[in-house]
């Protein structure tokens, strides 16, 4: 499901945030899981991938002022945005 | 108008790595553990400040996100402001430490909090630091509605003025929330707007060096070279304060010999308390230097990182990202680190943790290394300036951490696994390590090695010395006396049990004590030599005594032994409570004896065979 998205990085389309490229702005959409929320990642919120681990390990994401390593598995279940470079 | 008994307590309250440690530190002068990474804070701990007015209490708890706990670190704390803590009233007051730099997240924290409704004071760390926003005392207070005090956590007058204020409580009450039912989401996103807190994200300079420290290629090689290092350092600068160390101690030795009259007092002194507890006093500078690069790399905020490199290995042996902190903080000792353990929100992830946690090598183990490592490995340079000892030292931490990993491995067969694995660990900003902060760490550290060594060490040394002296000799014995004496008797007795893995009956004395401190070990074999030896060679120097009475394989086995031997019973009591089961206390001692024993048994026998002996 991941792979179908990610292919189409047009204005609109939206992709998981295991699948945002690094280094690409992008705002979280739909209903985050409420542990996620309560770190930052609420609707609307800018988010940034600054690492990804080899061996599809964890990734560093900067959520407002905050950087936060999350597992893949967590990063899949969050929806977010592109936004527009 | 507030009485002054009992004290007026404030808890203070803010998430991890907002800086609230240091800060209590400062206003109450307590010696806490101050790091940089989400966890320290594990029990509850609180100092009073005092004035002619009265007195106020502030109370330190673990940080937390939200009022909704995920970890049992963070139930503590919600727990106790909501009265939820049998027999202790809920705080009257709250101190929210907030991080300017961080200000965003933290204030969904404090709109939480404002619906406890009750009297709140902010104080708005971390001045000194860059602040895009322009946001002051003032204008947080003009949005909030809440009484505002600006600190500066690591400077030494940063909290003066949250000091006043709070001395101040006393008798001016703090402000309550202006409008405590109101839905804390739309709290937050009202003021977040009145704040003109931007969602741009801004690059900072921990972004920039997280592209080197995180970097898939270069990361791990960092953490690499910082790991070994740390080793290096360990073994070589610690060299000439070791040398300063026993030179006063073969002076003491001499001295003692000389003006004490011969007979038990001298032998007592002598032998059981210079040869014995001073021998352990000689590692002193290691452990320091040890303790100096875990507290920078803590104070610094590179251990979450690393943390972040080695998840992927830690998820690969069924072990949660969270396990990293107390798996480190375990280096130093397990105690702490179990107790660390309280930061991993899944049960079952907590108690594998456990149970490995004790495999990491800790401080009470390296003067038996680097006794072993001094007197059987030879100090050469190999290639590209690598010493061998370093080397060596680098080989037995890295032994433990396998065998962890392979122990967590398979523990984690055993029992189900949840479904999602969540790591969600903050990355924190980073810091200049503090040298106070270095200085202090380094002093405490000192402190209760010095405490230990004239406490628990020296006591145990005295009865050693008692049992490997009496009873005395019969006539016409042939042996060296100690062979006749309770000690004598009690490890010729165990031997069949050890011989197979090389041990001699001196190494079993030594083991005996070593369960109550691991240290031990290196005292009781400095005594029981000393008390072997002839009246006239008693020297502190116990390295090339037993380099000339050991063989190289049994050496190579004590080591391969003490890399997973079990624990000392401290370690086991504290896995008792934290676990609340006898029986997993007894399995962790079980298993680690037979790993010991079967690791020891094959680095004998593999020895043996390569030597040829």
């Amino acid at each position: 499901m991941d792979s179908s998205i990610s292919s189409d990085l047009s204005d609109g389309a939206v992709v998981s945030l295991a699948a945002l490229a690094p280094d690409r702005d992008a705002m979280v959409c739909g209903a985050p899981r409420p542990s996620l929320m309560e770190l930052g990642f609420t609707p609307g919120a800018r988010v940034r991938v600054i690492a990804k681990a080899w061996f599809r390990g964890p990734l560093a994401v900067r959520v407002g002022s905050d950087t936060f390593a999350l597992r893949r598995d967590e990063a899949k279940g969050l929806i977010v945005k592109p936004i527009p470079l | 108008m507030t009485s002054i008994f009992p004290p007026a307590r404030v808890a203070m309250l803010g998430s991890p790595n907002c800086g609230k440690s240091a800060l209590f530190n400062l206003l109450t002068g307590a010696n806490q553990k101050i790091a940089n990474y989400a966890g320290v804070t594990v029990e509850r701990k609180s100092g009073f400040l005092k004035s002619s007015k009265g007195m106020v209490e502030v109370i330190d708890l673990p940080g937390l996100y939200s009022l909704n706990p995920r970890t049992p670190d963070e139930a503590i704390t919600v727990n106790f402001l909501t009265g939820q803590v049998a027999g202790e009233a809920p705080p009257e007051r709250l101190l929210v430490v907030l991080d300017v730099t961080h200000l965003q997240r933290q204030l969904r924290l404090l709109a939480a909090l404002a619906s406890l409704d009750k009297p709140v004071l902010v104080a708005l760390n971390m001045m000194d630091r860059a602040n895009p926003a322009q946001i002051t005392a003032a204008k947080l207070s003009a949005v909030t509605g809440f009484e505002v005090v600006e600190t500066i956590g690591v400077r030494a007058d940063g909290a003066a003025a949250l000091q006043q204020r709070l001395l101040a409580s006393c008798d001016r009450p703090l402000d309550k929330p202006a409008s405590p039912t109101r839905d804390p989401q739309a709290l937050y996103q009202e003021w977040v707007d009145a704040l003109g807190l931007t969602h741009v994200l801004a690059v900072t300079r921990s972004e920039r060096l997280d592209r080197l420290v995180l970097h898939p290629l270069w990361g791990p090689c960092l953490l690499a070279v910082i790991l070994f290092l740390t080793f290096q350092a360990v073994f070589s600068w610690a060299q000439p304060f070791m040398h300063g160390i026993s030179a006063v101690l073969a002076m003491v030795s001499d001295l003692l010999t000389t003006w004490l009259p011969e007979g038990p007092v001298r032998s007592l002194v002598v032998n059981g308390v210079v040869a014995g507890a001073g021998t352990v006093l000689l590692f002193l500078p290691q452990i320091l230097l040890l303790f100096a690069f875990i507290i920078v790399l803590e104070d610094s905020g590179y251990l979450p990182r690393a943390a972040f490199l080695l998840d992927r290995l830690m998820s690969g042996v069924g072990l949660s990202g969270r396990a990293f902190i107390p798996l480190l903080s375990s280096f130093a000792c397990a105690i702490p680190g179990i107790l660390a353990t309280r930061t991993i929100p899944d049960q079952r992830d907590r108690t594998i943790t456990i149970l490995i946690a004790p495999l990491m090598t800790c401080s009470a183990r390296l003067p038996v290394y680097a006794l072993l490592i001094g007197a059987f490995i030879p100090n050469q340079t190999l290639a590209y300036g690598i010493n061998l000892q370093g080397l060596v030292l680098f080989i037995l931490y890295t032994l433990g951490i396998v065998g962890a990993f392979g122990m967590a491995f398979i523990f984690s067969r055993f029992r189900k696994a949840q479904a999602t694995q969540s790591l969600s660990m903050e990355l924190p900003s980073y810091h200049w390590p503090v040298w106070r902060h270095l200085a202090l760490g380094l002093w405490q550290r000192t402190l209760i090695f010095v405490n230990r060594v004239g406490g628990t060490i020296l006591l145990l040394m005295i009865a050693v010395w008692f049992l490997s002296s009496f009873p005395a000799p019969p006539a016409g014995a042939t042996q060296a006396p100690i062979e006749y004496s309770f000690a004598g008797q009690l490890g010729t007795w165990l031997l069949p049990v050890f011989k197979p893995i090389g041990f001699g009956w001196q190494i079993v004395v030594a083991l005996i004590p070593g369960l109550a401190a691991r240290e031990v070990v290196v005292g009781v074999l400095g005594t029981v030599y000393a008390l072997g030896g002839s009246a006239s060679d008693i020297s502190v120097s116990l390295a090339p005594m037993i380099a000339s009475s050991w063989t190289l394989p049994t050496a190579l086995a004590l080591l391969a032994w003490y890399v997973y031997a079990p624990q000392c019973l401290s370690t086991l009591a504290v896995v008792r409570r934290e676990t609340n089961s006898l029986k997993m206390s007894l399995f962790l001692a079980a298993y680690q004896f037979a790993l010991a024993y079967l690791a020891a048994w094959l680095t004998y026998h593999w020895a043996l065979r390569y030597w040829g002996l």
